[in-house]
């Protein structure tokens, strides 16, 4: 089953399954030009999942890396039990949770003591955007990422489990717990 | 699974999502993989250790190689020309042989490819495993095909089982502990120590009483050989595990004191 990639972040020029598993047994191989093949086929859908996840550009191109680097060394270990796309979303989220495991989150911009906002001028056009990078943030990793993979990336409660190698039950219920908490950031009083 | 409806607070979550990186990522992933290392090359394993051995087979010395081969010769030679008893000169000249050319084996910063192999992130005890393997091999099948052409003459009575067993405790105790004397000391040291005590040994062939107690590690009985077999693998492995130090013993301060 291949991620379709259909999300914000997935408009990627990934090709057909067949293609990328063809260049992924390049990558098998030692080829590096594959693997930058590989990189412009799926970098930027990975790389919102990521920067969705982490909260902050840096960190995300860090765990980007982490991720090619770990696909350029185990690429070999692919079956195709699954299709590259998932494949690889796995390989980064599993980057993800050792580079973000304990880490405390990114703080979120926060408006400062006397009340304005410490980012002021065309910050002002990302407020739905740190807008909705702080309600990611109050989310444990674990449902966080369901979250990305369901409403960036677009995928079914059954990719999502696939993706993260847990059951559908568990997909369902992370994403209750997730849309609890979500719903506590509303309910809460604004500062 | 679109339910943004249901989920205002992740209205535009793939809204101001910055670009990712440019491929110029990848070289800094190629890179940092040849830096960290640790990661064996694609290939099954007995491809790569056949690799490796290949290797390091252009990389050690062909006098050791060569030596190793005329020595032995001359040893058969000498059995075959004088009709000598071939137990004897074979349990001199074999551990003579293995012992100085282990002694000689290590370490890698005598080669002349030493700047290259120094970049890849084979361990120096891989290293040191598969130069054991070839030399000891190359060695051991050297005094096996002189001990069998040997039988094949009147010059073992006892033997092709019995001529094997004369030469095979003394070689691998002296290989032992010449590689152990080169790891942790200097090969010249060891290849010094490995003589010797080879020379001990061959004085115990002459009417001289000195050091004639050294003549147990020699003994050709089944329980002395084990034990000898077995200290020889004790110091083998200790040999394995001083060659993984990051600071041999003999370059103490050879890094900055912190």
């Amino acid at each position: 089953m291949a991620v379709r990639l259909a999300g914000i972040g997935g408009r990627a020029r990934a090709g057909t399954p067949a293609e990328d598993a063809d260049v992924l047994a390049r990558v098998a191989g030692g080829d590096p030009v594959a693997l930058t093949e590989l990189y412009e086929r799926y970098a930027k859908p990975v790389f919102a999942f990521l920067y969705r996840l982490a909260g902050d550009r840096g960190t995300a191109e860090e765990i980007l890396q982490d991720t090619w680097l770990a696909v350029w060394r185990s690429a070999g270990t692919y079956q195709s039990r699954s299709s590259v796309s998932t494949w690889l979303f796995g390989v980064a989220r599993r980057q993800a949770h050792n580079r973000l495991r304990g880490a405390p989150p990114p703080v979120a911009a926060e408006p400062s003591a006397d009340g304005t906002d410490p980012a002021p001028g065309p910050e002002e056009l990302a407020v739905g955007r740190d807008r909705v990078q702080s309600a990611l943030l109050r989310l444990p990793l674990a449902q966080r990422e369901v979250v990305v993979l369901a409403f960036l990336d677009d995928l079914s409660q059954h990719q999502i489990a696939e993706v993260l190698d847990i059951p559908v039950g568990t997909v369902k219920s992370r994403l209750h717990h997730a849309r609890a908490t979500l719903r506590e950031c509303i309910d809460e009083p604004t500062r | 699974m679109n339910q943004h409806g249901e989920w205002p607070e992740l209205r535009g979550i793939g809204d101001g999502i910055p670009p990712a990186p440019g491929r110029e990522i990848v070289r800094s992933v190629l890179l940092r993989s040849v830096l960290e290392g640790g990661v064996p090359p694609p290939g099954p394993r007995p491809m790569r250790a056949r690799a490796l051995l290949w290797a390091e087979a252009r990389v050690v010395p062909r006098a050791v190689w060569l030596a190793s081969a005329l020595v032995m010769a001359a040893g058969v030679g000498f059995v075959l020309a004088q009709g000598h008893a071939a137990e004897p000169v074979m349990a001199l000249v074999v551990p003579l042989v293995t012992g100085i050319g282990m002694a000689g084996v290590y370490p890698p910063t005598r080669d002349e490819a030493f700047e290259v192999v120094a970049v890849t992130p084979t361990s120096p005890r891989v290293l040191l495993l598969a130069r054991m393997t070839l030399v000891l091999g190359y060695d051991l099948a050297l005094a096996l095909l002189a001990s069998a052409g040997l039988s094949l003459t009147a010059s073992t009575p006892a033997g092709l089982g019995r001529l094997i067993m004369v030469w095979l405790g003394p070689m691998a105790l002296l290989a032992a502990l010449g590689l152990l004397l080169s790891v942790c000391w200097n090969p010249e040291g060891a290849i010094g120590v490995a003589l010797v005590a080879w020379i001990l040994y061959a004085l115990t062939f002459t009417p001289w009483s000195l050091a004639r107690g050294v003549r147990v590690f020699w003994a050709a009985e089944p329980v002395t050989l084990a034990v000898i077999l077995a200290l020889a693998a004790v110091l083998g492995v200790a040999a394995v595990i001083a060659a993984g130090r990051n600071e041999p013993i003999r370059r103490t301060r050879a890094t900055h004191w912190s």
